[in-house]
């Protein structure tokens, strides 16, 4: 049973993964790449990190609980200063559509 | 001096995570390291004092539920960036959106940006603290009162009672 829900999580783990690659190749600009490609990591790879903590002993599951926990620390944070550094040099969005509440800052 | 000690443990916690580690000596070497760093840039590394105080025992209570709610979250943005990706779901209404940031504190700030940054479909681009704004880049704005009224809602449920 535990090998059995240790495959699905590794097939969902690499699933997310690589729609967050294939989103990155698909989405038109910086911004929606960023959603993409940096956060929908974040789950695959904790995914991963489940899947590997089930078939391991205690040092394996604190590794995997310290990573997470490193994970949701730092991928927000990483996005933000991306996203941050495309806002202040005025990236565009590629989307006819888009809307943006700070074009009257500018 | 609480401040300082604080920063440094929250450095060498920091410390551990990059290790992955629970060895007491990494957790020795990485305050230590945490102190000097503390000691060599002041204030810039130093916790911002909060202002709202929350019971300890309400904090403990409602952190798991927050967590939960964090968790939901990301579940739901990332099935929705999925979706988009492999073109199940339009892509039409990206864009930047300004958020108020009310009666946060400046913990309440950060915790608001992080737990809204972690879900795929949200990023925070700036916090304009002239006008009191978080400004977010959004997958889907084509409802932009929605979702400040979702973002508020979440906050008031889950969030308030752990991190004002």
């Amino acid at each position: 049973m535990i090998i059995v829900l240790s495959d699905i999580l590794t097939v969902l783990g690499l699933a997310i993964l690589t729609i967050g690659v294939y989103g990155f190749v698909r989405m038109p600009d910086v911004y929606t790449q960023l959603h993409a490609a940096s956060k929908a990591g974040f789950l695959g790879i904790v995914a991963l990190l489940a899947s590997t903590a089930l078939h391991g002993d205690g040092a394996i599951i604190t590794r995997a609980v310290l990573i997470t926990v490193l994970l949701a620390l730092t991928t927000p944070v990483a996005a933000h200063a991306i996203g941050r550094a495309a806002h202040r040099r005025e990236e565009p969005m590629h989307i006819s559509e888009a809307v943006d509440e700070t074009v009257d800052d500018r | 001096m609480r401040a300082v000690i604080g920063s440094a443990l929250g450095l060498g916690l920091l410390f551990m995570l990059t290790l992955a580690s629970i060895d007491p000596v990494d957790l020795a070497l990485g305050v230590t390291l945490g102190a000097v760093l503390v000691a060599l840039l002041g204030r810039r590394l130093r916790l911002a004092p909060d202002g709202v105080a929350v019971a300890p025992i309400q904090r403990a209570v409602w952190f798991p539920v927050f967590l939960g709610a964090v968790f939901a979250e990301i579940l739901v943005g990332t099935w929705d960036m999925a979706l988009r990706v492999v073109h199940l779901r339009d892509l039409k209404h990206p864009g930047v959106v300004r958020f108020p940031i009310g009666e946060r504190s400046e913990h309440g700030v950060a915790i608001s940006a992080l737990a809204t940054t972690l879900s795929p479909g949200s990023v925070l681009l700036e916090i304009d603290w002239e006008r009191r704004d978080l400004v977010f880049h959004f997958i889907d704005v084509s409802d932009p009162d929605r979702l400040r009224e979702r973002f508020e809602r979440f906050y008031d449920r889950y969030q308030r009672k752990v991190f004002p």
